[in-house]
C-alpha cells in the first residue's frame, strides 16, 4: 500500500475534484486498508465489508466534486461508509450483525501475543449495538476527537461524550465477563482433575 | 469525581484493548481499486450517455414545439379564403407593404375561371389582368376590386407591384377557394 501525508492527500482529492484519474485510482490505493479495516470491525463480516468499501468509494467519488474540504477527506469517507453500514441494517432488519471474532486474522497476527487480547476485543464488540460499537471505532481505534467523532456521527459533543462513555462500560464489561466466565471454567477443570 | 476517575479509567483501559486492533494489519481485498474504478467509469459513462439522452430529447421537444408552431401558423396564414360560384366577392387588397417598398404600380393577375366583377363597367370582365398607377394618396390604405369566378376549386390571384422604372419589387398571391353552392 502506498503512503502518503495528509498534505499529499489533500493535493490527491483536489486533483481528484478536477476529474484527474490517477488522482481517484491514489486516493483508493492509499485509503483502501484504512477504510477496509474500518469496516471489517463496524460489520464483522469480509463479503459485506467488501461491498461496503466498494459501495462508499463509488459514492464518495463521484461526488468528490461536492467535497468542500479536502483535507476532511478521511472524515468524509468513514461517514459515507457509516452511512452505507447503517442503511443496510435497516434494510435488512437488523439492529446488529453477528461479529465473526475471527474475520481476517491473518497467520502472523494468530501466533502473536496480541491474537487474545484481539480475539476478546472483537467477541465483545461483536455483542454491542452498532451505535456503539461505530462511536468506539471512531474514537479508540481511529483516534479522532470527541468534536470529529461528533460530526462524523451526526451527534453533538456531549451526546457523543455520553456515548463513548457508555461504550467503553459496555465492552469493558463483555471483556470482564469474558475472563471471568473462562476462569471459572478452567478453576472448575482444575478442581474436577484434582 | 468519582465518575471521572471511572471515565479517565474505562478510556485508558479500551485505548489499551484498542492498541491491538490498531497494530492488526489488514489489507483491502486485491482488484478493490481496478473494481472500482471500473465501476465509476461504467456510472460516469451511464451519466454521461443519460444526459445526452436528456439534451437530444430536450432539443427534439423544442425543434417539434417550433416546427409545430411555425407548421400551424404557416396553415394559418395560408389558409384559403372561401367565396361562393358564381357570386360577386370583394377584396381589398392592402397597400401598406407598396407604400414600404415605395412602389409605384400594382398588377393584379387572374387565374383562368376567374373574372373581374363590375355593373358599371362591365368590359372588365373580360380583362386577365388589371394594371393600376398607385397615387401616394393611397399609402396606408386599401386597394378593393371585386371577383368572380365561374369554376369551383381553389384559385390564386397574383399581385406584382412594380417599381418607378417598371421593374418588378414584389410579388404576392392570394389563395381563394370557390365552393358551389350556399356556404351557409
Amino acid at each position: 500500500m502506498k503512503v502518503i501525508d495528509s498534505k499529499e492527500l489533500t493535493q490527491t482529492v483536489l486533483a481528484a475534484q478536477k476529474g484527474d484519474v490517477k488522482a481517484l485510482a491514489l486516493l483508493i490505493e492509499t485509503t483502501q486498508d484504512r477504510l477496509y479495516k474500518f469496516c471489517l470491525y463496524l460489520c464483522g463480516q469480509r463479503p459485506l465489508a467488501q461491498d461496503l468499501c466498494q459501495d462508499t468509494y463509488i459514492k464518495v467519488l463521484e461526488h468528490i466534486h461536492k467535497l468542500k474540504k479536502p483535507e476532511g477527506f478521511m472524515p468524509w469517507l468513514l461517514t459515507s461508509a457509516k452511512n452505507h453500514y447503517f442503511d443496510y441494517l435497516r434494510s435488512s432488519a437488523q439492529k446488529t450483525l453477528p461479529l465473526d471474532p475471527d474475520f481476517d486474522l491473518s497467520d502472523e497476527a494468530r501466533s502473536s501475543e496480541q491474537t487474545e487480547q484481539l480475539l476478546e476485543l472483537k467477541k465483545a464488540l461483536g455483542q454491542l449495538s452498532a451505535e456503539d460499537r461505530l462511536t468506539l471505532l471512531l474514537v479508540d481505534l481511529e483516534g479522532y476527537s470527541y468534536q470529529e467523532a461528533a460530526e462524523i456521527q451526526g451527534v453533538s459533543e456531549n451526546a457523543m461524550r455520553s456515548r463513548i462513555f457508555r461504550a467503553r462500560q459496555q465492552l469493558l464489561k463483555k471483556i470482564d465477563d469474558e475472563r471471568n466466565e473462562t476462569q471459572g471454567s478452567t478453576v472448575s477443570q482444575v478442581r474436577s482433575l484434582v | 469525581m468519582n465518575h471521572e476517575a471511572d471515565d479517565k479509567k474505562a478510556q485508558d483501559r479500551s485505548r489499551a484493548l484498542f492498541a491491538a486492533a490498531r497494530e492488526e494489519r489488514i489489507e483491502a481485498p486485491l482488484y478493490l481499486q481496478t473494481r472500482v474504478l471500473a465501476r465509476l467509469k461504467t456510472q460516469q459513462d451511464q451519466t454521461r450517455r443519460l444526459l445526452r439522452w436528456r439534451m437530444f430529447s430536450l432539443a427534439l421537444m423544442i425543434f417539434l414545439s417550433l416546427a409545430s408552431g411555425l407548421f400551424l401558423k404557416s396553415r394559418q396564414e395560408n389558409a384559403p379564403f372561401v367565396a361562393t360560384v358564381d357570386r360577386p366577392m370583394a377584396v381589398k387588397i392592402e397597400l401598406a407593404s407598396a407604400t414600404d417598398l415605395k412602389a409605384t404600380g400594382i398588377e393584379i393577375m387572374l387565374p383562368e375561371g376567374v373574372s373581374f366583377y363590375s355593373e358599371t363597367h362591365t368590359s372588365l370582365a373580360e380583362e386577365r389582368s388589371l394594371q393600376l398607377t398607385l397615387d401616394p394618396s393611397f399609402a396606408g390604405g386599401t386597394l378593393p376590386i371585386v371577383i368572380r369566378s365561374q369554376s369551383h376549386g381553389l384559385k390564386e390571384i397574383k399581385i406584382r407591384f412594380y417599381g418607378s422604372e417598371h421593374e418588378l419589387i414584389s410579388e404576392k398571391s392570394l389563395t381563394i377557394q370557390f365552393k358551389k353552392g350556399d356556404l351557409s
